[in-house]
C-alpha cells in the first residue's frame, strides 16, 4: 500500500510539534532565562557591598543649616536622613536636603576653572590654568576704578569675615548678601531701631500669633523642620496674607486673600487703626522719634480708603489689628518669594513697623535680641542691594554656598559697570550667575571638603556647626578662602588668612573661650555644656563628628528709641490695570541653585512642583484668554517674552499670571538655561529692590 | 483533599493565610500633607528608582509614590486642595495585578501581607499596569541612567531594575530584610518595630504617614484605620487596600469613591472633574 506524504500531513506534523514544544518547559525557560539575562547584563549598575555604617553631618544647601544623618556603604552615603532630636529641625528634611548626597555627582559638575567669551548662552567656555586665572583677576582688582565687591550667600560664617575683611584693604569693596531672604524684616526692624548693631531673631516657640505677609513660611522657609514643628504644636495661630491659596495659606489658620501688590496698602491700613484706635500703648508711643509724622504719613490709608484695592473689607482689617495689640505676643514678617524675591523696602519696612507699633521686640514671643558669635565685631557694614550705585560695580566675586533664593541676572547686571568688568564665580556647577561669569573657579562639591554650617537668620541664638568631608574631593577644586588668600598675597594685602580648617578651629577656640552655650551631639541625641570641654580640640573634634552647637538666649532690653521715618510713594500708584505676571519659586531650586537630578520626581515626572517655563492661571483668566490646560502661549513683558505651557489651577489669583522660577522642563538636572529663557529675565528689577510683580500679558500661541 | 468543599491547595493557602502574624499597613493623614515632596524623593533614593531621561513626563516617569493635589472646584475663594499621596494600595483581597500577571511575578507575602513585585519574573507585558485601579505601578521605558558618582551612591539593599520591566512600591522591602537580619543576628525572630519604617515615614516632616501592622491592636496604626474619617480609596471595588487615608473634610472622603482615580495623577484635575 502506497502511502504519501500530504501537505496535510506536514501541517498537521508541523502544528503538532509546535503545539508539543509549547506544553514543554523548554520555551518558557528559555524566556524566563532571557528575562534573567536581560536584567544583569552590564547596563545595571553593580551595588557596593560591605558594612552600613552612620555619620552625622549639617547641610549647608541653603541658609537653614539642618542636621544630618548619612548611611554609608564603603564611606560613600547613599541615604541622607535628618536628626531625630535635633533641637531645631526636629529630624526633618527637605526633598533636596534627602537627596543632597547627589549634589558632589552632578551632571552639570565644573572640575576645572573656566573662563569665557562672548555671549551668555553660547558655547564660549575655555578651560583655563587657576593660576591665569588669579592672574588676570588680581590685575583687574589693581587697575580697577569701580569698586570690588563679594556676594556671600550665607553670611555669619568664618568665611564671611574673611571676605569683610579682605574688601577693607581693597578700600572700595562692598561686601554683598542675597537680595531677599527671611531677614528682610529683621533688616528693616534694626534700620527703625536707628541702625541697631544686636542680630535679632524670631521668637516662634513662645509666640501666640504669627502673621505673614506672603512669607512661605510651611514651604521651605526659615529652618523647615521648625516651622513645621511649630504648626503641629499648634500653640500658635498662624494667619497668612496672601494673593495665592498658597501651600501656607491652605495650612495656617487664617488665609486673608489680597490682590497681589497690595500689600503695602494692607499694612499702612493696619497701621493706621493701631494709630486711630488707640491700640499702641503710651509706652511705646513714648519710644516713637517721629510719631507724629509718622501718624500723618499713614492718615489717608485708613481700612475703608484701601480695601477696593486690597480686596480685604475694612472688617477684616480692623479686627486683624486689634488681635495683633491684643495678642499676648505676636510676630509679623513680610515675604521673601525664593523666587518672587522680596517686597520693596518701603513694604517692607511698614510691616516690620507693626512690630515695633505692638511692643514685640525685645519680648519674648516677638523679635528677639541674639547674643553675636563669640568676638564677633561686625566691622565692614552690610550694604543693602538697593543702596549700591547703579553701575558702579567692577570687580564681583561671587561665594561657591547657597542662599536657597533666586537671584535675578538683571539686578546683577544693574550694578555692574557696562564694559570691562570681571565677574568671578566659585562654583561646583554651571548655574546660571556662572553662565555669565568671565571665571568660573570650581569649588568642592556637597560633603567634599570640610564645610561650616550656616547660622539662620531666623534663629534665636548663634549657632555652629560643621560638614566633615565625606567623599573625595576633585584635584582641581578650590575652597573659597584659598582663593581669596591668593587674590590677597598677590596684591600684598596685610592680611593673615588661615586655612579653612584654621578659620573653623578659631571658631571653635572662641566659643571655648567664652564658654558659652551648649551642643547638641548627633550620635547620642544629647545636649552637653561647652564648660564640659577641657580643651578646645575636644570641641571641634565633636562638632566635627556632629553635633550643632548653641549660644545662650540674649538678653532682652526694651526698645527705648525708634525712627519708623517711611517715605511713601503715591496713594494707589501699584494699582493699574492688566495682567500681573508673579515669579515664584521653591527654595533651593531656583536658577541659581544646584539639585539632584532625582528631583526630576517632583518636577518633571510628576505635577508636584512646577519647573521654568511653565505658567499657571485661574479658570477664569483661562477662560477669558481662550487658553487651555497644556497649550502654550506667549508670555511678554517689557523684558521681552517666552513662550510657556499653561496650567489651570484655582488656587492662583484671577488676573494673575504664576510663573515658576524652577528648573527647566525635561531636565531637573539644568539649573542654567542657555538660551537664557529663564522667567526671572522677564520680571522687572524695579529700583526699589524688588521684582515680585511685572506686567505682563499672555497671548495663544 | 479537599476541606469544607475548598481544594488542597485553597486549603493550603487558608491556612498560612490563618498563621499570618502580621499585617503592614499605613495611615495618611491628608490634613496633615502639605505636598513637600519629601516622601517621594526619599522613596526614590531608599529604591533606586533612576532619575528621569530627558523624554520622561508625568505619563511614562517612575514615582513609586506621587503626590497629586487635588481641588474641590474651581472658585478662587471657595475652592479647597488636598495632597494626595498615591502609590500601591497593598491590595488584600482579589489583588488585581496578582490576578492577571502570567508569570507570577507577583506575589503576597504570607508573613506581612506586602504585595510584592518580582522584576527577575517580569516579561513587561503590563498586564497589572492595566489592572490596577489606583495606576501605582509603573513601567522602565529606559535604561535607568545615574552619573558614575551616583551608581556608587545607590542603597545597597535593593537591587536596580532595568528597561522593560514594571516596579512598584513595596513598603521598602530592603528596609524589612535588614531589619530582619538586625533581629536574626540578635537572636530574635520578630523584628523591633522601630527599626522598620518605610522611607516615606521617615522623611515625611508633617508626620502625616503612619506604619505599622494592623494586626496588631495596639498599634497607632491600626487604630488610626479604624476612626471615623478613615477611609480607602475605591474601598468599593473590594479589593481590600491596607493603605488608609484620614481627613475631616467629607468632599475629600466623597473623591475616594469617585470613577476614574487615575485624575488623581494629574494634579490639575478638580473632584468636579473626577465626578465627570
Amino acid at each position: 500500500m502506497k502511502q504519501s506524504i500530504t501537505r496535510r500531513d506536514i501541517l498537521k506534523l508541523t502544528g503538532s510539534g509546535i503545539l508539543g514544544v509549547m506544553l514543554s518547559p523548554l520555551p518558557w525557560k528559555l524566556l524566563d532565562d532571557s528575562a534573567i539575562w536581560t536584567q544583569n547584563w552590564e547596563r545595571t549598575p553593580k551595588l557596593s557591598h560591605g558594612p552600613v555604617t552612620t555619620l552625622f553631618s549639617n547641610c549647608t544647601l541653603c541658609n537653614a543649616g539642618c542636621g544630618l544623618q548619612l548611611k554609608c556603604v564603603e564611606g560613600r552615603p547613599y541615604y541622607v536622613s535628618g536628626v531625630r532630636l535635633h533641637p531645631f529641625t526636629h529630624g526633618s528634611l527637605c526633598a533636596r536636603g534627602i537627596s543632597s548626597h547627589h549634589m558632589a555627582h552632578h551632571p552639570l559638575r565644573i572640575i576645572h576653572p573656566h573662563t569665557f567669551s562672548g555671549n551668555a548662552g553660547s558655547s564660549r567656555m575655555t578651560a583655563v590654568s587657576y593660576q591665569d586665572a588669579v592672574s588676570a583677576v588680581v590685575q583687574k582688582i589693581r587697575s580697577a576704578k569701580g569698586r570690588i565687591a563679594i556676594l556671600d550667600h550665607q553670611p555669619g560664617r568664618a568665611i564671611s569675615e574673611v571676605y569683610r575683611s579682605f574688601l577693607q584693604e581693597t578700600k572700595n569693596g562692598i561686601y554683598l548678601t542675597s537680595p531677599s531672604g527671611e531677614n528682610r524684616t529683621l533688616d528693616a526692624v534694626k534700620e527703625m531701631l536707628n541702625n541697631c548693631k544686636a542680630e535679632l531673631g524670631y521668637d516662634f516657640e513662645n509666640a501666640k500669633l504669627v502673621v505673614s505677609f506672603g512669607a512661605p513660611l510651611y514651604d521651605g522657609w526659615g529652618i523647615p523642620g521648625r516651622m513645621t514643628a511649630l504648626k503641629n504644636g499648634q500653640s500658635c495661630k498662624f494667619i497668612q496674607i496672601d494673593g495665592d491659596r498658597s501651600r501656607t495659606a491652605m495650612q495656617s489658620n487664617q488665609w486673608i486673600s489680597i490682590t497681589p501688590g497690595t500689600e503695602k496698602l494692607l499694612a499702612l491700613s493696619v497701621v493706621f487703626v493701631l494709630l486711630n484706635d488707640n491700640l499702641v500703648s503710651q509706652s511705646v508711643r513714648r519710644t516713637i522719634n517721629d510719631y507724629s509724622s509718622f501718624k500723618t504719613a499713614v492718615a489717608q490709608y485708613s481700612p475703608e480708603a484701601t480695601s477696593t484695592a486690597t480686596g480685604i473689607s475694612a472688617k477684616v482689617v480692623r479686627a486683624l489689628a486689634r488681635e495683633l495689640a491684643s495678642a499676648e505676643s505676636a510676630i509679623i514678617l513680610s515675604g521673601a518669594d525664593p523666587g518672587g524675591g522680596p517686597f520693596d523696602l518701603e513694604t517692607e519696612k511698614i510691616i516690620a513697623s507693626l512690630n515695633l507699633l505692638i511692643g514685640n521686640v525685645g519680648k519674648s514671643g516677638g523679635i528677639v535680641v541674639k547674643n553675636n558669635f563669640p568676638g564677633q565685631e561686625l566691622h565692614t557694614a552690610q550694604i543693602q542691594w538697593t543702596s549700591v550705585p547703579d553701575h558702579s560695580i567692577e570687580v564681583l566675586i561671587v561665594d561657591s554656598s547657597d542662599s536657597g533664593y533666586a537671584l535675578p541676572w538683571n539686578l546683577i547686571e544693574q550694578k555692574l559697570v557696562e564694559k570691562n568688568r570681571c565677574i568671578v564665580t566659585l562654583s561646583p556647577i554651571l548655574n546660571e550667575i556662572s553662565a555669565h561669569a568671565d571665571y568660573l573657579i570650581p569649588a568642592p562639591g556637597n560633603f567634599e571638603s570640610l564645610m561650616e554650617g550656616p547660622a539662620p537668620a531666623s534663629n534665636t541664638t548663634a549657632v555652629f556647626s560643621l560638614s566633615a568631608p565625606v567623599l573625595t574631593r576633585q584635584e582641581n577644586c578650590v575652597e573659597p578662602i584659598e582663593l581669596i588668600k591668593e587674590l590677597s598675597a598677590k596684591l600684598s594685602f596685610a592680611l593673615v588668612i588661615p586655612t579653612q580648617e584654621g578659620s573653623l578651629r578659631q571658631r571653635a577656640e572662641t566659643i571655648h573661650f567664652a564658654k558659652r552655650g551648649s551642643l547638641f551631639i548627633y550620635a547620642d541625641q544629647q545636649t552637653k555644656s561647652v564648660s564640659d570641654y577641657s580643651t578646645p580640640d575636644d570641641l571641634y573634634n565633636e562638632l566635627l563628628k556632629g553635633a550643632l552647637w548653641m549660644d545662650e538666649p540674649g538678653k532682652q532690653i526694651p526698645v527705648r528709641s525708634m525712627t519708623l521715618s517711611i517715605n511713601l510713594s503715591p496713594f494707589f500708584a501699584e494699582q493699574q490695570g492688566g495682567l500681573k505676571l508673579i515669579a515664584y519659586g521653591w527654595r533651593g531650586t531656583t536658577s541659581s541653585s544646584q539639585m539632584s537630578p532625582i528631583m526630576s520626581k517632583l518636577f518633571q515626572e510628576s505635577d508636584l512642583r512646577s519647573s521654568n517655563g511653565s505658567v499657571s492661571i485661574h479658570p477664569e483668566t483661562a477662560a477669558t484668554l481662550g487658553l487651555k490646560k497644556h497649550e502654550y502661549a506667549t508670555l511678554s513683558t517689557k523684558n521681552g517674552m517666552m513662550t510657556v505651557k499653561i496650567t489651570i489651577d484655582p488656587t492662583v489669583h484671577p488676573n494673575v499670571i504664576k510663573a515658576s522660577v524652577g528648573p527647566l522642563p525635561n531636565g531637573a538636572e539644568t539649573p542654567l538655561n542657555p538660551a537664557g529663557d529663564n522667567i526671572l529675565n522677564l520680571c522687572e528689577v524695579k529700583s526699589t529692590g524688588t521684582w515680585r510683580i511685572t506686567d505682563a500679558q499672555l497671548l495663544k500661541v | 483533599m479537599a476541606h469544607h468543599g475548598r481544594t488542597t491547595s485553597e486549603s493550603i493557602i487558608m491556612e498560612t493565610m490563618n498563621e499570618k502574624k502580621h499585617k503592614y499597613g499605613m495611615v495618611i493623614d491628608l490634613d496633615k500633607c502639605n505636598g513637600c515632596g519629601a516622601c517621594t524623593v526619599a522613596c526614590a533614593v531608599e529604591n533606586n528608582v533612576p532619575p528621569a531621561v530627558e523624554k520622561m513626563n508625568s505619563r511614562n516617569g517612575i514615582t513609586w509614590l506621587r503626590v497629586s493635589n487635588v481641588n474641590q472646584n474651581e472658585s478662587f475663594t471657595e475652592n479647597d486642595t488636598v495632597f494626595v499621596p498615591m502609590f500601591c494600595q497593598q491590595c488584600e483581597k482579589e489583588t488585581p495585578c496578582l490576578t492577571v500577571c502570567p508569570q507570577n511575578a507577583v506575589d503576597i507575602d504570607p508573613n506581612t501581607g506586602i504585595v510584592g513585585q518580582i522584576p527577575q519574573r517580569c516579561l513587561g507585558c503590563r498586564y497589572c499596569m492595566t489592572a490596577c485601579p489606583y495606576h501605582a505601578r509603573y513601567f522602565n521605558y529606559w535604561d535607568p541612567q545615574w552619573s558614575d558618582g551616583m551608581k556608587q551612591q545607590l542603597n545597597p539593599d535593593v537591587s536596580p531594575r532595568m528597561r522593560g520591566v514594571v516596579e512598584k512600591c513595596n513598603f521598602c522591602h530592603g528596609r524589612l530584610h535588614a531589619a530582619k537580619e538586625k533581629a536574626a543576628s540578635m537572636g530574635n525572630r520578630e523584628i523591633d518595630p522601630k527599626e522598620y519604617v518605610p522611607a516615606c515615614v521617615e522623611s515625611c516632616p508633617n508626620s502625616a504617614i503612619t506604619f505599622g501592622d494592623l494586626n496588631d491592636q495596639t498599634s497607632v496604626v491600626a487604630q488610626l484605620s479604624k476612626q471615623g474619617n478613615a477611609f480607602r480609596f475605591l474601598s468599593r471595588l473590594g479589593t481590600e487596600p491596607k493603605v488608609y487615608y484620614h481627613s475631616t473634610r467629607e468632599w475629600v472622603r466623597a473623591m475616594a469613591e469617585q470613577k476614574g482615580p487615575h485624575s488623581l495623577r494629574d494634579s490639575q484635575f478638580s473632584a468636579e472633574a473626577i465626578h465627570g
